[in-house]
């Protein structure tokens, strides 16, 4: 039997289970695990070959790091995967669509250019529409961190900042440099009084200063990272980030853009086709 | 029996004994719920910088209810540690059930076979879409989950690839080039490598859904329906299987 006890230090801890006593049961025996057993040794050994061999290889490679000498002003990386991954889908078809040899090279190349547009549309417009949303959409993932911090009081570090409202969290945020100050003031102070009472060890610097205005958090993940420490609430505020980003383009390149703009385009495409053999039969008449 | 030892966070205690019932609430007489009621006495910083917005009726609206909800948190975690899996997920329900909805309501009487056509190849395309990636990516997912919890086993040396001190969880959590890479590498099975065998795949077992699945076929050659489709009206069956416009 184990029994583990669980801290608050949540990025030490290494079986961080948000917040829950954990007490696996290891005890009698349980026919479906001894007969998944060996599935399940195989399924972990063929992870760990993946971890290996690929995704360790993939940090060590030289594309990697070309990659990222070349990309530094680059971020969300969610957004250009979708994106590459739709050209690559749609050069396919485009191309294939050239080589279809039951079409006359007229129609191939209508069809081509159809299938271009539509890549063409979708990623500018999935682009434009993700970047429209991206301020407005931190607003949303701080009042999401916000309504964790209700329901997760431990969180707030109440210890350490005392109890605090999350409705200001924007507030603690924004005006950091203030508790920050406060914290500064209390180590002079204690610093202080060991060394008029000969105690000081010298472990610290007297007379800190105090932090800048400027010390303060535009960003709910920054925040969070520097100062609530909670490891559980870093993902979901990653998972409202790559949310937004794929349902931008999901919606854009799979709905957007195919249903919406491309009946209409169609229309027009029909139309002027249409003029273009009535103008061929005029002229050969 | 094994008691594990109990790690006590003590660096946030050693230096500091006076609790603060919130200095920033103190200062600022917002949402007491500590007694204090003083107003803002800072020298100016309101001056640079726009109010904060307070969270009014926090966790009571509509939206809170839904961030409040263990599933749409757990949906999260997913979306983080599952990326190209909950990129599937949102093709099922954008081309599985908003777009075939669309082609259902905005199909006239005319076009109304061939907007069946379309939506069943839409669903086709993103339950496939979705069967496929979760069964690959399954084990991709698992193995970056040990290269998260274990970061020193697999990444050590790379420090500087990282612009990180050391390599450790939360250090690296901060490093953009390790967020960006780490991406990279979890979507490219899936975008890169699997994206066009899985088109392929797709385009192949259409034709089959439709007839057994949904049970009816799409005429190959029918002279009778007039079609405002440019696409369908130039092209036979087997081209406009291939062509919807967008990604499938």
């Amino acid at each position: 039997m184990q029994i583990r006890l669980q801290t608050n230090n949540t990025y030490n801890s290494s079986n961080y289970n948000y917040g829950k006593a954990k007490v696996p049961f290891t005890g009698g025996t349980n026919f479906k695990s001894k007969l998944f057993n060996p599935v399940y040794k195989q399924y972990d050994k063929f992870t760990d070959w993946i971890a290996d061999n690929y995704y360790k290889r993939f940090y060590r490679s030289n594309f990697a790091k070309w990659f990222l000498d070349k990309t530094k002003n680059v971020k969300n990386m969610t957004t250009h995967m979708s994106a590459v991954g739709a050209t690559l889908i749609s050069g396919m078809y485009t191309i294939r669509t050239l080589q279809n040899d039951k079409l006359d090279k007229e129609k191939r190349k209508t069809l081509a250019i159809n299938d271009m547009m539509t890549w063409a549309i979708s990623t500018a417009g999935a682009y434009l529409i993700d970047g429209k949303l991206a301020k407005w959409w931190d607003g949303v993932t701080t009042r999401f961190a916000a309504n964790y911090l209700l329901d997760n009081p431990k969180a707030k570090r109440i210890r350490t900042f005392g109890d605090w409202n999350p409705a200001n969290l924007n507030k603690f945020m924004q005006k950091w440099y203030i508790v920050k100050n406060r914290r500064i003031d209390n180590l002079n102070r204690k610093i202080a009084l060991s060394i008029a009472d000969g105690t000081y060890k010298g472990a610290r610097k007297p007379n800190l200063q105090h932090v800048a205005e400027q010390v303060s958090y535009k960003n709910i993940r920054d925040f969070n990272l520097d100062v609530l420490k909670n490891k559980h609430l870093t993902t979901l505020i990653d998972g409202m980030g790559v949310l937004k980003s794929l349902f931008v383009f999901g919606m854009v390149y799979r709905y957007v853009v195919p249903v919406l703009v491309m009946k209409p385009a169609n229309k027009l495409g029909a139309y002027l086709h249409r003029k273009s053999e009535e103008k061929a039969q005029q002229k050969q008449n | 029996m094994k008691i594990h030892s109990v790690q006590y966070d003590t660096s946030l205690k050693k230096d500091y004994n006076i609790k603060y019932p919130s200095a920033v609430e103190k200062e600022y007489s917002v949402g007491l719920n500590t007694g204090y009621s003083v107003a803002f006495s800072g020298s100016g910083a309101s001056k640079s910088k726009a109010a904060a917005k307070v969270f009014n009726n926090l966790g009571n609206k509509f939206g809170d209810k839904i961030f409040r909800a263990e599933k749409f948190q757990k949906l999260l975690n997913v979306f983080e540690e599952k990326t190209v899996v909950a990129q599937a997920l949102v093709a099922l329900v954008v081309a599985g059930v908003f777009r075939p909805a669309t082609n259902m309501a905005m199909a006239g009487k005319k076009d109304r076979e061939d907007s069946m056509y379309a939506a069943a190849h839409a669903i086709s395309s993103a339950v496939i879409g979705f069967v496929v990636s979760s069964i690959v990516m399954a084990p991709f997912d698992a193995a970056f989950k040990k290269i998260k919890a274990n970061p020193k086993e697999y990444l050590s040396g790379l420090e500087n690839l990282f612009g990180v001190k050391e390599i450790g969880r939360r250090k690296l959590e901060k490093s953009t080039p390790y967020k960006k890479i780490s991406k990279m590498a979890q979507m490219i099975p899936d975008s890169i490598v699997l994206g066009i065998p899985k088109a392929m795949l797709t385009i192949a077992l259409i034709p089959p859904i439709l007839k057994y699945v949904f049970g009816w076929e799409k005429k190959a050659n029918k002279q009778d329906v007039q079609n405002n489709d440019f696409a369908k009206k130039f092209i036979d069956k087997q081209v406009f299987e291939k062509f919807q416009g967008g990604v499938k």
